[in-house]
């Protein structure tokens, strides 16, 4: 087996199928792949043939308010990063202080 | 501010800076940043006060080594002054800014308080002189007036009621009368009337002129004749002249008396030429009173103009004959108080220049009366009182 494998597109496959992130506390988020791919750590795990890749299972050790609202910025960003995008609404107003640092914590893993 | 590196170009940031902003505008919320990488809070403790940095530092003691520079940033942005000096390199770079920081704070609040002490008493010096200058209401009596003291070098001591009164009066009476005695009034236009007639319009001298002189008869007499003397007298002048032959001998230096014996009651208007009357019986007591005067016309003068010689002859000749009446009614009243006495016999004659009255005697006046006289006379000048009545 020397020549190489081509490796299935899985980018293209991903965009359609659902992935499914979970919070410690119980919280499940179904998002699409072209949403979950935003974050870049996200699409690494969901790219590099990781168990991530396998199962489209995210385990989130950040509580099911932060993985939400992590989500729903992920979501945020899917929509309005396309270019020519006008009118873009402040996300910062639909951050909570009281989970900013968290939040922002996060942010910084799931790089987003 | 919060650097976003993950931002997109359309202007859509990344959540790290949503999330940067948010923790930002909610600093004094935040109660710890323990855990927090220092790249991601760098830009929220520089955002930061100091207090507020100094307990998130106390909060978070891992972070206090990696806070010089934001401490130097707050030294840059409070101390301008020093920071200027500090980059004109007066002086090393301090080990901590943290301590540098809270020197100059303290030496900030040195110079304020200086500064505070300074204004307050300015301000107090002000209201403290405003105050000064302000009314006072106060209980306490005004301090007593100064005694004026007299220009005439009278003393200022306390006078009694009656002394008060005794000055205010004659200040009264200064002011009352010294105007009085500045100028003396203006004398009055004949606002009174004087005894003599008033003068002609051809404003003759009343003093006689040169004239020939008429005898005049004017007085009456008592005369004390005797029966027998009267009655030889009588039978000698039977008639009396006539006014015919007066106004003919107008020279006549004779007198010539028609006597009439009243019985009880004095005579009556007497005229200046009567006709003869029949001699009437000689009564026994031998008092006979002269009434009846003739009067001869004087001679008419050529120098004088003829109207005023008639105005003053109708003005002097009624005179005499009113002084007649008068005294013949003083004689009368005083016969009947039993006052009466023999006089002399000689008939009172007067020369007077012809044309002029003969002088009157002067009026009786009561002592009590005195003719209107101005205030600006001497009281010398008044007429002087009669002695006796």
């Amino acid at each position: 087996m020397d020549q190489d494998v081509e490796m299935p597109d899985k980018g293209a496959e991903l965009a359609e199928d659902w992935v499914c992130m979970t919070s410690p506390d119980g919280f499940t988020f179904l998002v699409k792949g072209k949403v979950a791919v935003v974050s870049g750590t996200l699409k690494n795990s969901l790219t590099s043939g990781l168990e991530e890749s396998q199962t489209k299972l995210i385990v989130m050790t950040e509580r099911g308010v932060v993985a939400g609202k992590l989500v729903e910025y992920l979501a945020h960003k899917s929509i309005y990063e396309k270019e020519g995008a006008t009118d873009i609404p402040d996300f910062a107003e639909r951050v909570a202080p009281e989970i900013a640092l968290e939040l922002l914590m996060a942010a910084d893993y799931y790089e987003v | 501010m919060p650097i976003d590196n993950k931002g997109t170009n359309n202007g859509l940031r990344s959540l790290t800076w949503y999330c940067q902003r948010v923790a930002i505008n909610h600093l004094d919320s935040i109660c710890s940043v323990e855990g927090l990488p220092f790249p991601l809070i760098k830009c929220i403790l520089e955002a930061c006060s100091a207090d507020t940095l100094l307990r998130l530092e106390q909060a978070s003691p891992t972070i206090q080594s990696e806070t010089n520079e934001v401490w130097r940033k707050l030294c840059e942005n409070t101390y301008k002054q020093f920071w200027s000096d500090y980059e004109l390199r007066r002086f090393e770079e301090p080990k901590s800014w943290k301590a540098t920081f809270f020197e100059l704070r303290v030496q900030e609040a040195e110079k304020f308080r200086q500064l505070g002490a300074k204004l307050r008493s300015q301000r107090a010096e002000h209201e403290e002189r405003r105050k000064e200058k302000e009314v006072k209401y106060s209980g306490l009596l005004p301090p007593p007036k100064r005694q004026r003291t007299s220009t005439w070098g009278q003393s200022s001591a306390p006078k009694t009621l009656f002394e008060k009164a005794r000055s205010k009066t004659a200040q009264i009476q200064k002011g009352v009368y010294a105007a009085t005695r500045i100028l003396p009034p203006m004398p009055q236009y004949k606002n009174y009337s004087t005894m003599l007639p008033p003068r002609t319009v051809s404003a003759k001298p009343l003093l006689p002129t040169s004239r020939p002189a008429v005898t005049i008869p004017v007085a009456s007499t008592l005369l004390k004749i005797t029966a027998p003397a009267l009655r030889s007298q009588m039978s000698l002048t039977t008639s009396a002249p006539s006014p015919a032959s007066s106004s003919s001998s107008p020279n006549r230096s004779s007198s010539s008396i028609a006597t009439s014996i009243p019985s009880s009651t004095p005579s009556t208007s007497p005229t200046p030429s009567t006709p003869a009357t029949t001699p009437s019986p000689i009564p026994q007591s031998g008092i006979i009173t002269v009434t009846k005067i003739m009067v001869p016309k004087p001679a008419p003068r050529t120098s004088p103009p003829l109207d005023t010689v008639s105005k003053r002859q109708r003005y002097m000749d009624p005179v005499l004959p009113q002084l007649a009446r008068k005294y013949a009614r003083r004689e009368a009243v005083m016969r009947e108080r039993g006052l009466d006495k023999p006089s002399s016999t000689s008939t009172i004659t007067q020369t007077i220049a012809s044309g002029s009255p003969t002088p009157k005697p002067p009026p009786s006046r009561k002592p009590d009366t005195v003719l209107f006289m101005p205030r600006h006379r001497a009281s010398s000048q008044l007429p002087s009182r009669p002695t006796a009545r």
